[in-house]
């Protein structure tokens, strides 16, 4: 480009520069818009339809309500709600009074290596299918594993107890595949606490539990409630690990979902697959609510 | 105040490491049984070979459905990738109407239950008569790493300094080599880590698969899944054990490339 022509130039690519600062957005957006309305939109869309329209079926399909009817009449479906429900709160209490003194410990360690080292084992496991860590379980905890060899070695117990296919195994196996998203939040909080309002508190005379009552905890609650948050949705839509832990004696909605897939009863698997999305939801909802509130105290207590 | 004296902090630490101890146990002793010389589990094993490890060789199906979780995973992060930077983009450097609206759209299947998306999916393919094909199982991944994409980038791409491509428009470089140049270099730990995200993601997805695979055609977790149903022995345990050892390999190698602090920020990013 010519020197003489550099004055006149300037305007042009403005304007080019203006237009593509308005609608530059656009093919950005295209690709990721168009997949998720192709795919995830339309998909909610084809559940939603299937539950009361089960066009798949045999015969020509109709609008009905049957299957709604169906799930909300019998008190059987209630129970495996309330089963579901009861797992969420469990493993999400459990990874609470794990995870809090986890998060806690780990962020005192002071050489930096080993923190490291426990950041490592702590999340690691994330990286081995949950298929693998269940089976894990399995192992540990059948009649004839470790865990029951070793209670008996030292004495503890006669025969050994039953810890795979009923609920205290779902929870020890939940527990442990949630607790790093439990752990994690709590984390990036706990580390920004100063020290200097531990001291302050403890200057104007408040002893440690009084310390952590009105300084630490409140601060740190926006940690909990989130964590508490992903784990208690992620335990309820889970499917490998309480399906395998239970071995069928146990019943939660992922389950009552696969056993309707299994019999190609496409119309009910999507009412509980939408009762499942609807909970979540609702429980999404709920603590968005908590979080916001724990923020605001969180606030109050900095101040 | 030395923490080792404390014995409040002794507690902790010992708390500490019984956790650790119970997030490595079941990892452990999947490795011991893989060497077991019996096909039940019992402890401890009376006996210590490789045969298991034969055996898993001779399993055809476990390989094919390795083949499929490969493509499917190296597929759906590929694209998540390119997507998912565009979008972030868009999200970040622009200020248009109903952004806000949009990035609710595009976080959304990370709501939804997986196997509640699985059923969906399942219904879909079968309208469109693409059940059992990679390319469904491919999108159905792509719905759950995409999200997982735009919110890391985003978050990278807000950090990242804008005046750096201000300064390369304002120079002459076109847009596509400002990015090229500038921006990408800027958010290639998001990248990596939106990638490894999406890759690890798509690879351990049974949920999603489960209802999307034919019997003869499934995905690695999903055929362990069956497997496990079938029997248990320690074919399963073999197989893990070489799957650790790359999960750990990259476990070392993130932590030794990336910055801890860009880690975490990321880390919690992704973990929304």
């Amino acid at each position: 480009m010519a020197s003489s022509t550099v004055l006149p130039a300037v305007a042009p690519r403005r304007t080019w520069r203006a237009t593509a600062r308005r609608l530059g957005h656009l093919p950005l957006l295209a690709p990721s818009v168009i997949l998720s309305i192709a795919v995830f939109w339309v998909c909610m869309a084809v559940l939603v339809i299937m539950s009361v329209y089960p066009f798949l079926a045999s015969g020509p399909p109709q609008f009905t309500w049957a299957a709604w009817r169906r799930f909300l009449t019998d008190p059987y479906y209630w129970g495996v709600v309330g089963t579901t429900l009861r797992l969420g709160a469990i493993v999400t209490g459990l990874s609470v009074l794990i995870g809090y003194p986890t998060a806690y410990a780990i962020s005192k360690i002071r050489r930096p290596s080993w923190a490291l080292a426990a950041y490592l084992i702590l999340f690691a496991p994330i990286l081995v299918s949950v298929v693998v860590r269940t089976y894990g379980w399995l192992l540990l905890l059948s009649q004839t594993g470790a865990v029951n060899y070793v209670l008996r070695t030292l004495g503890l117990i006669q025969t050994p107890i039953p810890l795979i296919f009923n609920m205290t195994g779902i929870i020890i196996a939940m527990v442990h595949i949630l607790l790093p998203f439990m752990v994690f939040p709590i984390l990036s909080v706990v580390g920004q606490l100063t020290p200097d309002l531990k001291e302050a508190a403890q200057d104007l005379g408040a002893n440690r539990w009084q310390t952590f009552r009105r300084v630490t905890l409140p601060l740190t609650l926006p940690g909990v409630v989130s964590g508490s948050q992903i784990v208690f949705t992620l335990t309820i839509s889970a499917f490998v690990t309480p399906f395998l832990m239970g071995g069928g004696r146990v019943q939660i909605l992922s389950g009552l979902i696969y056993r309707d897939m299994e019999a190609v009863n496409l119309g009910f698997a999507a009412v509980v697959a939408l009762v499942l999305l609807l909970l979540a939801m609702a429980i999404l909802a709920g603590s968005n609510q908590l979080v916001r509130r724990s923020y605001s105290r969180a606030e109050v207590a900095r101040v | 105040m030395k923490p080792g004296r404390d014995p409040a902090h002794t507690l902790l630490f010992l708390l500490l490491a019984l956790v650790l101890i119970f997030m490595l146990a079941p990892i452990g002793f999947v490795l011991v049984y893989a060497f077991s010389s019996v096909s039940y589990a019992i402890f401890p094993p009376p006996g210590y070979s490789i045969r298991w490890f034969v055996k898993l060789f001779q399993q055809e199906a476990l390989f094919r459905a390795a083949l499929n979780s490969l493509i499917v995973a190296v597929a759906a992060t590929g694209v998540s990738l390119v997507a998912g930077t565009l979008a972030a983009l868009a999200l970040v450097r622009y200020r248009f109407f109903g952004r806000e609206v949009l990035r609710a759209l595009f976080l959304a299947p990370l709501i939804v239950p997986r196997i509640a998306f699985g059923v969906a999916m399942m219904i879909y393919a079968l309208l469109l008569r693409r059940f059992g094909g990679l390319d469904s199982l491919i999108l159905a991944h792509l719905m759950v790493t995409l999200p997982f994409a735009i919110s890391i980038l985003s978050a990278t791409l807000v950090a990242a300094d804008r005046s750096l491509e201000e300064a390369a428009m304002d120079l002459g470089a076109p847009p596509l080599l400002t990015f090229w140049k500038v921006t990408l270099p800027q958010i290639r730990t998001g990248l990596a880590v939106s990638g490894f995200f999406a890759f690890i993601i798509s690879w351990d997805q049974v949920e999603t698969s489960l209802f999307l695979v034919k019997t003869d055609n499934k995905t690695l977790p999903v055929e362990m899944f069956y497997y496990l149903q079938r029997q248990q022995d320690p074919v399963i345990a073999a197989l893990s054990t070489f799957l650790i050892t790359v999960a750990v390999t990259v476990a070392v190698v993130a932590v030794l490339t990336v910055k801890p602090r860009d880690l975490q920020r990321l880390l919690a990013a992704g973990g929304r």
